[in-house]
């Protein structure tokens, strides 16, 4: 299962934290930190996995952000790669060629994207489709009850 | 009139002002950039700080319109990690809110901020019960998945009924999201465990992929959670899933499902999860699988990732499965030696395969052993965590036929190994020449060349271990004499200025020339004695050791911080080479019969270092230069007698029971180690103390922890001079007269107690002495490991008015990651029967802290004394 998924740019900033295990605020800063500064160092042509702590790290970097998961030492590491890539692709048909930007100030959504395909730490949806129906059914939903016209500004 | 208008004009600007404030209340997008604007940390705190503020205020003003947007805000610092507790209660508010656009953000936050732990959640149960009612299909999702990621054991009884109707329910969606919910209550509530199997069973022949998907991850977890349904449940689970693997894998799937032309990886990889899980162990279930497990094996296509990880998961379930035929098994390794190891060039596909070749080297060692290129190719890969998995590899595959290959590449391997890995193929080294070393002399040769590639690094007890096997073995004292003189002191043989020295003498190793120079100091006399050709020449000895002793000064007072022995400061640790060099000096003086030129040269050395600065040093020296006198010459000689050997198998069952508390262990690991320990040590206390053998380990005075203190040394010292003499006379009386200086050996049987010391520090406390009724003393050895670097260490102990306490000085004011400091406290009381209590203080500074502030101080009592009521 996993037990975190981190979006990390290559400047160690978190774009995106989503934990399943109680860790303090303390300790996510900290494992945060951690993490990006171990997998910086890393070159392209090594392995996506790293025996840290008591988990294992398995992380791939998209253009400047790297997705990094942790996950039981037990677990499969190739399939988690493939979780991974599979919320990427669902985050790219989303946003449409998504990128960082796309990200930070959509973060919302790209955690409404991660809850239709994580839930517990195990995959939720394989089918592409029906995440992205989700999020639209939902978006469309958001949008159908219109607030007081003073404040909907855009976005938030 | 005027003044009451200006008055009047006054306040309404002032409210005007107002309701300015709380009416503009910036957008997400407006603080994200803002935020990203900032250039220094102290900007963006600011920011942080100045939003919080307002939005704290509009929360306090019971504020509707902003919330949502201000909720995101929060949930944006979060992410940065900045505090926002509180924002938890506004997050209960907006999901209990009838709008949905509130409602996902209440629940994004209630996920992102709020973990199980947090007493917020209670609040929320009413919430979820409704919304789990909801007949709006996204609103009871948006309930099941909070459910999912962060309810507690309580709030899931609350709410178990309602997620029990959508296990039963029709739509796909919120069936699977209840199944997962279902996951999580197997893992908090396992009670619930009987309830949960129906709902499972029944998704296994259903035809909504991701309800099979997600039922399967629910068997798995009742598996894990409750093995005893696994005998039961067997015949209900193997054959639907062998069914549904043999229809993935003919080509008429639905092609959405298709990753690189794999059908559904993720299917595939949860089907044979559930295999493993639920086929071990009976005969007639691994006969139903073997068929579609061999097609998988051969059939899967192995150039993309997905298809990697369905091969890798399959070669997992039938190493997990011991009933499959013989046949099948040696596929597997086949395949993972052949497609995985060799041919994929995938690094990725290497690291799984290296790491599942161990799970079976066991029982196929000889098949795996065709792959030994491969893995020995991959020990010098530039990738640490595939170099980590072959060094197992290469570990688990070494026997007696093997051994001098294995062990000369893992030589190898230490020339240019990363010092975070030393210790432990020092320790693989060890055992392994422990094993299967073809005879004693290679055995002798390979620990010398282990301990020199990775000296202050090898650990003490393999130290120890290898000093006890030469002392153990009179036959090979000679030849390890020569080894060792050859390592460690020839190099400084032939030094006549140190100017032309070469430059990467200059650093010493320290723990390979204490070593060293003792071994040439007890046994280097039967080699200069021996009378053939090659024997050793006194005066080389002496040359180097002069080399040495001068060099280990210049670098104790050059500041040359770089080595820390074994707990100790350079300064120390250089200290203690002296010491040890002197008494190599001393101890070749009297057995050998030197010509007069030769002893000269000894006493001249011995006079030099009368004048030390070191106290301990010149205590020695002059000890020793009277010893050497003529007129103690008969007491002396038997000061001087060999020690007897080291009782080596008794010192390696020791060292294999607490080879696990190494520093780079594994920290639970460590920690239940220690746990169990702390059980097993209760009676083992008693029946071991007596036995301390009456020789002195070189561990002794190695590893001492409190190199500074002087009083200490001076024990040491006593305990060297004395020990073959307390020998003859007084075996029992050892262990009390050297209380302190048998700390580390008597640290592995002490009770062992933990301190709570925060996030950063670990202090275990070694309970060398306990409190009881006779003696009312307690002697605690406090060991500190922190996984960060620290500066300015700092430990104080307070005590009330009827105790008293002494405290040693620490080993060390600053600590690496992996490294420890130890210092030992004195406690006593004047009236036992009071309670046994004492506070102390931690004060360090963290040295890689990006915090404005990096001194952290704890404090605390501790009153868990062993052995005492607290």
């Amino acid at each position: 299962m996993f037990h975190f998924l981190l979006l990390i740019s290559r400047q160690g900033k978190v774009r995106l934290a989503k934990w399943l295990e109680p860790y303090s605020q303390k300790e996510r800063t900290k494992i945060s930190q951690e993490l990006a500064s171990l997998l910086t160092a890393r070159s392209n042509k090594m392995c996506n996995f790293i025996e840290w702590r008591d988990l294992k790290v398995v992380y791939k970097r998209y253009a400047s952000l790297f997705f990094v998961a942790g996950v039981d030492p037990t677990d499969n590491e190739l399939i988690t790669l493939e979780i991974i890539h599979h919320y990427v692709e669902c985050l790219d048909k989303y946003f449409g060629n998504v990128c960082e930007l796309d990200l930070i100030f959509n973060f919302s959504k790209a955690y409404y994207i991660l809850d239709e395909i994580l839930l517990a730490g195990e995959l939720e949806e394989s089918k592409r489709g029906n995440v992205l129906r989700t999020i639209q059914a939902s978006d469309s939903m958001a949008e159908k009850h219109p607030e007081d016209p003073k404040h909907s500004v855009r976005g938030y | 009139m005027e003044k009451e208008a200006k008055k009047l004009y006054k306040k309404t600007k002032e409210m005007f002002r107002d309701a300015k404030k709380t009416l503009y209340c910036k957008t997400l997008r407006e603080v994200v950039k803002e935020f990203r604007s900032c250039k220094t940390t102290a900007e963006e705190r600011a920011l942080v700080k100045k939003e919080s503020a307002q939005i704290r205020d509009l929360f306090k003003e019971g504020d509707t319109a902003f919330r949502r947007r201000n909720v995101a805000k929060l949930l944006f610092f979060h992410m940065q990690g900045y505090p926002t507790e509180f924002g938890q209660l506004e997050c209960l508010k907006l999901c209990i809110s009838p709008k949905y656009k509130d409602k996902r953000v209440g629940y994004l936050g209630l996920g992102v901020l709020l973990d199980e732990n947090q007493e917020v959640l209670t609040l929320v149960t009413n919430c979820l019960v409704q919304d789990l009612q909801s007949n709006i299909p996204l609103v009871a999702g948006l309930a099941l998945t909070a459910v999912g990621n962060v309810a507690s054991a309580e709030l899931i009884k609350d709410v178990f009924p309602l997620i029990e109707k959508h296990l039963q329910g029709r739509d796909p969606y919120l069936r699977k999201k209840a199944l997962l919910a279902s996951v999580r209550i197997c893992r908090k509530v396992p009670e619930y465990n009987n309830l949960l199997v129906d709902y499972m069973t029944q998704t296994l022949g259903e035809r909504s992929e991701e309800v099979v998907l997600t039922g399967l991850a629910l068997a798995l977890e009742l598996a894990r959670t409750s093995p005893e349904y696994i005998e039961p449940l067997r015949s209900k689970v193997i054959p639907p899933c062998v069914n549904l693997l043999k229809e993935l894998l003919s080509p008429s799937f639905d092609p959405e499902l298709s990753i690189s032309g794999i059908t559904d990886p993720f299917l595939q990889v949860k089907l044979l999860q559930v295999l493993s899980a639920y086929g071990s162990g009976s005969k007639e279930a691994s006969n139903s699988c073997a068929d579609v497990l061999i097609k998988i094996l051969s059939n899967t296509d192995s150039s993309s990732n997905a298809g990697l990880a369905v091969i890798y998961e399959c070669v997992r379930t039938v190493i997990s499965i011991r009933e499959l035929p013989g046949t099948l098994r040696s596929l597997a390794v086949e395949t993972l030696g052949g497609r995985l190891l060799n041919e994929a060039k995938d690094n990725n596909a290497r690291y799984v395969s290296l790491q599942c070749l161990l799970s079976v080297v066991e029982e196929k060692k000889e098949q795996v052993k065709r792959y030994q290129d491969t893995i020995l190719e991959c020990l010098s890969d530039p990738d640490i965590s595939i170099r980590r998995r072959a060094l197992d590899l290469v570990y688990a595959l070494t026997d007696s036929s093997n051994i001098t290959q294995l062990s000369r590449c893992l030589l190898e391997f230490l020339t240019n190994c990363e010092d975070e890995l030393k210790p432990s193929v020092a320790r693989k080294l060890s055992d392994m020449a422990d094993r299967y070393a073809p005879d004693i002399e290679w055995h002798v040769d390979v620990m010398s060349r282990t301990l020199s590639l990775t000296d202050v690094l090898m650990p003490e007890s393999l130290i120890s271990l290898f000093v006890a096997l030469i002392s153990a073995k009179e036959s090979v004292q000679v030849y390890a004499s020569k080894v060792l003189f050859e390592l460690g002191l020839q190099p400084y043989s032939n030094v006549h200025s140190f100017d032309r020295l070469d430059p990467s003498l200059y650093e010493l190793k320290p723990a390979l020339e204490m070593v060293s120079i003792w071994v040439i100091g007890e046994y280097g006399y039967k080699w200069m004695t021996n009378q053939e050709s090659s024997s050793l020449s006194a005066v080389e000895v002496i040359n180097s050791l002069h080399t040495i002793l001068e060099l280990s000064m210049r670098n104790s007072y050059q500041g040359k911080k770089k080595q820390v022995l074994l707990g100790g400061s350079v300064h120390s640790s250089s200290c203690l080479l002296r010491e040890v060099a002197l008494s190599c000096l001393a101890k070749l003086y009297m057995r050998v019969s030197l010509p007069r030129e030769t002893q000269e040269l000894i006493l001249n050395t011995l006079r030099t270092y009368q004048t030390s600065i070191d106290l301990e040093v010149q205590q020695r020296a002059c000890e020793y230069f009277q010893l050497l006198d003529e007129r103690w010459m008969t007491f002396s000689k038997q000061v001087m007698a060999p020690l007897p050997p080291i009782d080596y198998h008794s010192l390696r069952k020791k060292h294999l029971i607490g080879s696990d508390t190494a520093p780079f262990a594994n920290p639970r690991k460590e920690l239940s180690e220690s746990l169990v320990s702390l059980l097993l040590d209760e009676e083992k206390e008693e029946e071991q103390e007596p036995h301390e053998p009456p020789t002195i380990l070189l561990e002794d005075w190695q590893t001492d922890p409190l190199g500074s203190s002087s009083a200490n040394q001076a024990d040491d010292l006593n305990s060297l001079l004395f020990s073959s003499h307390h020998h003859h006379s007084n075996n029992n009386n050892n262990n009390n007269n050297h209380p302190q200086g048998k700390i580390s050996a008597a640290s592995k049987d002490a009770i062992v107690k933990t301190l709570d010391c925060g996030e950063y520090l670990k202090a275990d406390l070694y309970f060398l002495q306990v409190p009881n009724p006779k003696d009312a003393t307690c002697k605690v050895e406090f060991h500190f490991t922190s996984v960060v670097s620290l500066t300015n260490f700092r430990f104080q102990v307070a005590v009330p008015k009827y105790m008293k306490v002494e405290l040693h000085p620490a080993s060390s004011s600053s600590l690496q990651p992996g490294g420890e400091i130890v210092q030992l406290v004195v406690l006593s009381s004047s009236t036992p029967d009071k309670p046994w209590q004492f506070k102390y203080r931690i004060s360090f500074h963290l040295s890689e802290s990006t915090a404005t502030d990096p001194s952290i101080t704890l404090e605390g009592i501790f009153r868990d004394f062993p052995g005492r009521q607290p």
